[in-house]
Parts: C-alpha cells; sequence; structure tokens
C-alpha cells in the first residue's frame, strides 16, 4: 500500500503496481471528495455517482497529472468539476429558478431521516443550500475542508481576493439565516 | 491543508455561530461503503484497460458490416428475381397448318402418348383413344361394309391406297 502522494504517482507509472498504487489513492482521498461532493449535492445517491465518476476521469488522467501542483489540489478541482456538471445536468432537465433549486435542495436536507430541525448542524446545512453554487464550493471548501485560499485558487481558478470576498458574503449569509431561523 | 484558525481573517470573529460549531456532518454513509468503494472502482475502470484492445475490434467490426451488406444486397437481388418472374403457368401454343401426316414419322412413342393423354383430357373421355373399341378383325364382316366405308377407314389409318386394276 502506497502512503505519500509521490509513491502513489510513481507507483502508477509501473504497469505492475498501476492498480495497487490507484487504489491506495482511492483508500486515502475517497472519504475527502465524498464529503466535498455530498455538501454540495446532499444525497447520498448523487454523491456516489458524482464520486465514482470522479475516480473514473482520475484513472483515465493520472498518468498525465503534472507534478507541479499537488496531487489532493487537482482531486478537487475534478470533484468540484463533477459536481458543477451534474448539477448544469439538473437544471438543464429541471429548468428551475435558483431559488425553486435552494428549496429543492433544503427539501433534500429535511427528508434525511436523522433530520432535526432543533439541532444547529441541520440549522446550517439547510443555511448553506440557501447560498449561489460558487459560494457555497468556496464556504464548504474553506469552512469544512479548512483549505487556503491559496490552494482554493488552484482548485477553482479564482483569485485569493475574490474568494475572501465569496467566502466573507457566504458566511455572513449563513449566520444570518441560522440567528433568524 | 492549512489549519483554519491561523488563517482566520479578523472578520471571522464576527461569525459567532459557525464559531461555535462542530464541523462533524450531520448525514450518514451507508455502513460499509468506504470499505467497498475501492474495489468498485477498480472494477469500473479495469474495462478501461480493455478498451485499448478494442482498436483490432473496430477494425473487424468494419469487416462484418461490409460482409453483411454484401449479404444484404444479395438477398435482396434474388428476393426481387423471384418476385418478378412470371409464375402464372405458361398457354400452351400449338402450331398451326402443321400437317400431322408429316410430321408423324418424327415423333416418338412417348410423345404419341403424350398426346394422347393430353387430348383426352381436352376433348373428354368418350373422344378419347381409350374409349374406341377396337374390333378384332374376325368380328368384321367385310361383306356389309361399303368401298366408301372401307376407303374411309383406311384414310383414318393414313395408310396408301392402292387400287388394283381389274
Amino acid at each position: 500500500m502506497f502512503e505519500e502522494d509521490t509513491a502513489i504517482l510513481l507507483g502508477f507509472k509501473v504497469s505492475a503496481t498501476k492498480e495497487l498504487a490507484y487504489t491506495s489513492l482511492v483508500k486515502k482521498y475517497q472519504e475527502k471528495l465524498y464529503w466535498h461532493i455530498r455538501r454540495m449535492l446532499v444525497s447520498h445517491e448523487d454523491t456516489n455517482d458524482v464520486l465514482q465518476n470522479t475516480f473514473i476521469k482520475v484513472w483515465r488522467g493520472l498518468e498525465n497529472f503534472r507534478e507541479d501542483s499537488q496531487l489532493f489540489t487537482w482531486l478537487y478541482r475534478i470533484a468540484t468539476n463533477e459536481c458543477l456538471s451534474f448539477l448544469a445536468q439538473q437544471k438543464r432537465k429541471g429548468s428551475e429558478s435558483f431559488e425553486d433549486i435552494a428549496e429543492a435542495y433544503s427539501n433534500k436536507v429535511k427528508s434525511d431521516p436523522d433530520f432535526d430541525a432543533n439541532r444547529l448542524e441541520w440549522k446550517l446545512q439547510l443555511a448553506i443550500q440557501q447560498l449561489p453554487e460558487k459560494q457555497k464550493i468556496v464556504f464548504n471548501l474553506r469552512y469544512y475542508d479548512e483549505m487556503s485560499y491559496q490552494e482554493m485558487s488552484k482548485v477553482l481558478g479564482t483569485s485569493e481576493g475574490a474568494l475572501k470576498a465569496s467566502y466573507h458574503h457566504a458566511a455572513k449569509k449563513i449566520e444570518a439565516f441560522i440567528i433568524n431561523s | 491543508m492549512e489549519n483554519k484558525n491561523e488563517l482566520s481573517p479578523e472578520w471571522e470573529a464576527d461569525l459567532p455561530v459557525l464559531g461555535a460549531l462542530k464541523k462533524a456532518m450531520p448525514q450518514q454513509v451507508p455502513a460499509g461503503y468506504f470499505n467497498a468503494l475501492p474495489t468498485i472502482m477498480l472494477s469500473k475502470v479495469r474495462p478501461t484497460v480493455e478498451e485499448a484492445k478494442t482498436v483490432k475490434m473496430a477494425s473487424m467490426r468494419n469487416w462484418m458490416r461490409y460482409a453483411a451488406a454484401a449479404v444484404l444486397i444479395g438477398v435482396v437481388l434474388i428476393a426481387g428475381y423471384f418476385y418478378t418472374i412470371d409464375k402464372s403457368p405458361q398457354p400452351i401454343i400449338y402450331p398451326k397448318n402443321v400437317d400431322i401426316a408429316v410430321m408423324l414419322p418424327y415423333l416418338s412413342d412417348n410423345d404419341l402418348q403424350l398426346y394422347l393423354n393430353t387430348s383426352t383430357a381436352i376433348a373428354g373421355v368418350a373422344n378419347s383413344i381409350e374409349s374406341n373399341e377396337i374390333l378384332e378383325p374376325a368380328e368384321i364382316d367385310l361383306a356389309e361394309l361399303s368401298d366408301e366405308d372401307l376407303m374411309q377407314y383406311l384414310n383414318e389409318q393414313n395408310k396408301p391406297i392402292v387400287k388394283k386394276s381389274s
């Protein structure tokens, strides 16, 4: 089993250890990527689909991965793009307004069998669903994954200043939502 | 990744609710999901390795496509031929103004038998040769027959008549 990213990348380049290296990568990053996707999509089924697509793309693209960027940043970028593609596809199907989509995702949160409207953790989940997509991603990466703005900039291709502003707006909206609910 | 507390700008202190919250997600993941996923992923990407070998299969598929097209064209042509040919029975054209007496020596017994059978079918049993009674020569009283009857009989038998001069 490969532990370090550099060992995974080297192992992937050798055909004899390629599958072992890939399995090591999946084991190492599956939980982080799963929750990154699930915070966006809410449902486990959708998350599973998008996560599997993400790892399939990782398999296809890992040989061409340029080691001048960090592996986890590259993985987050693929997962984020897969999420956004999935959401765009859903929008095309439903052609709903932003309010309708926010309402639909709030309902998904409420439909969870463990949902408890009095618990702050669940209120936070509802509050996150009120954010526009980009703010939602920025908030999640910063708040839950504790990613630096520099790393977020590499994942999202946005300037650090814009990301800071986006996180600030998102956090303020969430505070207001929780306090008022 | 860096620690959030080290990175938090001053304005994050104005977010008391977020600061007080635990960051754990309240949703659950199905039991055993993360144990099974690496194996599932490996089984999903393995066919991708096989896809590289399908390049040869693609050219084979082209060959099969041409063969299938050739077979299809052949079937269409054969079906078209059988569809367009006239399947109705052709009418028998009998030659006109033919002297049977001239043709008779050239016909085989089989041809004659075939003709007689066909004539039976066309003319009816009463007029066919099968219905004709053939009298034995002993039963014929030649004295009762006139010369004309005899001449007619001989003509019917297509035999040359030679009259002896008395």
